[in-house]
């Protein structure tokens, strides 16, 4: 009897003892408390030694892990939570510049820092309640000081970065041991009884931009027209113009040609003269229908032509 | 028999005083040792942590508080704000906000100061009274400073002049009067073991009873943009048409204008060349003219010629040709 009672505490003890061994996982750092204290050193992956149970206590971190916390606005449940009371202030609810009321969500990505490792441990349980309101903090502040318009329409990555600047600052001040690597707004809308007016303006802005764009090419449509027409008017009248010169031309070079080849002195200009004559008469008289008449009277009638029948 | 049972209770009351001498000090507490009440030594797990000592319980017992920073909420207030309007009108708006608190135990400013867990456990004794305390202090002076301030220093499109930090640093750090003294918020903890590191405004937003109102007016001004927006849209339209309008027909005028310029030079440039030709000789020029006009004017093969037996060109018809006179040479008539 005794020696099984011995055997089992000897086995207890044992088993005490082996708790003195523990692993950390690749990626893990662990911070050994001993008697409370923190250890400096920290223990990277791999299989560690250390005192047993009671003695030392091991916190092992994941420090390059990427962890996200998210703050602010959570859509409202279905109608079975309609009995609860209603919260007298909605989470993630914020009043911008321009005095409009908007429900904004924001993700922060963070890690833990390494060279902080044991601030970080120590203040761990804290960490995220903390973290939370100030971001919820922050977020206030800088919607405080934006136009609605801009935090709807998306152009928020200025204020995204003014909030991890911010929120930086106060991390160092607290000694939290984290880093932020990021803060994005990632929902932002109007309280759901004014989406219906939201929309509506939306609606209307694409309406004067899509008015603006139809007039604007139609306006391109119509110059571009005008500007074709024009184009063909200047090169007509450019044709017309060559052509009444290069005519010109040709009548006066032909003038000077007959002038060269005309007689200078009687009888051969007369007679010059008359072959002149009667060369264009006969082109004439040539092409029209010519009748004749014996009255005294009439020396020469020229009738217009008649409409075809 | 009755001495292994004294053995036991001895061995018993041995363990009980070696593990009540031995005090593990986290790095995350304070811990606080009294001797029959009276305070001995503090240990400060930023700076002592590690295995202590003391005397065994009852003689020497002790107290751990937490060290961390420590953040609570206000449970949400109303206030009413003064808001000025265009015309420069103050009327109240009532508005709820939501603080928190960061605090530690501690003493301003300082890392180590072990005074201030002997102020604190004097003080409070617990860390729920101790909030109950800050919350009541805190909430007080937020009324002060929010009676100071007009809403558009809480909400403002141009930043920097939004003074919601500003004014949660003074709810911290502006003296009041407190008894006798002017004292901070942030030294009147001091004096009670208390770091108060922030207060900080978590939100802020219109009253449940009052959004309603709010929401419509909001809608109101939305529904003036919209319209602003339409309006807009239609006035640009016809702008950028006219625009267009205006431009092509300067285009098409233009070009009617050049051509017309062109003509009346080509015009010019014609009569100039024909002038210079017919200097030559302006009489044969007229002739020519005359002919070349009359080919022109009768260029239509329906025009009718009506003309008498009498007239020379038809000569032949009555007279046989006839030489009046001799000829005189060969070459000038072909």
């Amino acid at each position: 009897m005794k020696r099984w009672l011995g055997l089992i505490m000897g086995l207890l003890f044992l088993a005490w003892l082996a708790t003195s061994l523990y692993q950390v996982a690749p990626g893990e750092w662990a911070v050994v408390s001993r008697f409370g204290k923190p250890l400096e050193e920290l223990r990277g992956p791999g299989l560690h030694w250390g005192l047993p149970w009671g003695l030392d206590r091991i916190t092992k971190v994941a420090v390059d892990e990427q962890r996200q916390l998210l703050v602010g606005y959570v859509e409202e449940t279905g109608p079975g939570d309609s009995l609860a009371p209603q919260p007298a202030i909605v989470t993630g609810q914020a009043l911008t510049g321009d005095h409009q009321i908007v429900n904004i969500r924001i993700s922060l990505l963070y890690r833990i820092d390494q060279s902080q490792l044991i601030a970080y441990v120590v203040q761990r349980d804290r960490m995220e309640e903390i973290l939370q309101r100030l971001a919820e903090e922050t977020m206030t502040e800088t919607l405080a000081s934006q136009k609605i318009d801009q935090v709807l329409l998306g152009r928020a990555i200025r204020f995204e970065n003014q909030m991890r600047d911010s929120m930086l600052q106060r991390i160092q001040r607290y000694r939290m041991g984290i880093l932020l690597d990021s803060v994005n707004v990632t929902l932002a809308q109007p309280p759901s009884e004014l989406v219906e007016i939201f929309r509506d303006v939306n609606r209307a802005r694409s309406q004067r931009d899509i008015a603006i764009t139809d007039a604007t090419s139609r306006k391109q449509t119509d110059v571009s027209q005008a500007r074709q027409q024009a184009e063909r008017t200047t090169s007509l009248a450019r044709s017309t113009v060559h052509n009444k010169i290069a005519q010109a031309q040709a009548e006066a070079a032909a003038f000077r040609g007959l002038l060269a080849t005309m007689p200078t002195s009687e009888p051969g200009l007369s007679a010059a003269l008359l072959q002149l004559y009667l060369g264009e008469m006969q082109s004439i008289l040539s092409r029209m229908q010519v009748r004749t008449l014996s009255d005294q009277g009439v020396e020469q009638v020229v009738v217009m032509p008649l409409p075809v029948k | 028999m009755k001495r292994l049972l004294l053995a036991a209770l001895l061995l018993v009351l041995a363990v009980v005083a070696l593990r009540t001498s031995i005090i593990f000090v986290d790095a995350a507490e304070y811990v606080y040792v009294t001797q029959f009440g009276r305070p001995v030594v503090t240990f400060d797990g930023q700076t002592d942590a590690g295995l202590h000592f003391k005397l065994p319980w009852p003689v020497q017992s002790l107290t751990r508080l937490d060290r961390r920073l420590q953040a609570f909420d206000v449970p949400t207030q109303e206030y009413l704000i003064r808001d000025r309007d265009e015309t420069g009108l103050e009327k109240p708006l009532p508005l709820t906000f939501d603080l928190f608190i960061c605090w530690r135990i501690g003493s301003l400013g300082q890392q180590r100061d072990v005074d201030a867990v002997d102020r604190f456990i004097r003080s409070f004794g617990s860390i729920d009274r101790a909030q109950q305390y800050l919350r009541t202090q805190v909430v007080s002076r937020l009324k002060v400073e929010l009676g100071e301030i007009l809403l558009h220093d809480l909400i403002n499109t141009d930043a920097g002049k939004v003074k919601i930090n500003q004014m949660m640093d003074r709810v911290r750090k502006q003296p009041a009067a407190v008894g006798e003294s002017l004292q901070s918020l942030e030294q009147l903890a001091h004096g009670v073991g208390i770091d108060l590191v922030d207060v900080r405004l978590r939100r802020f937003n219109h009253p449940l009873l009052v959004r309603d109102d709010v929401y419509s007016k909001i809608r109101e001004e939305r529904r003036r943009e919209a319209e602003t927006y339409r309006n807009q849209g239609l006035e640009a339209a016809a702008r950028i048409r006219a625009e267009g309008d205006l431009e092509a027909r300067r285009l098409r005028s233009d070009a009617e204008a050049n051509k017309t310029r062109m003509e009346g030079q080509a015009e010019a440039d014609t009569v100039r060349l024909l002038n210079e030709a017919a200097l030559a000789n302006p009489e044969l020029y007229g002739i020519v003219r005359l002919l070349k006009g009359s080919q022109k004017m009768f260029a239509d093969e329906k025009t009718q010629l009506i003309l008498s037996l009498d007239h020379p060109l038809l000569s032949l018809f009555k007279n046989l040709p006839q030489l009046q006179s001799k000829p005189t040479a060969p070459g000038d008539k072909r």
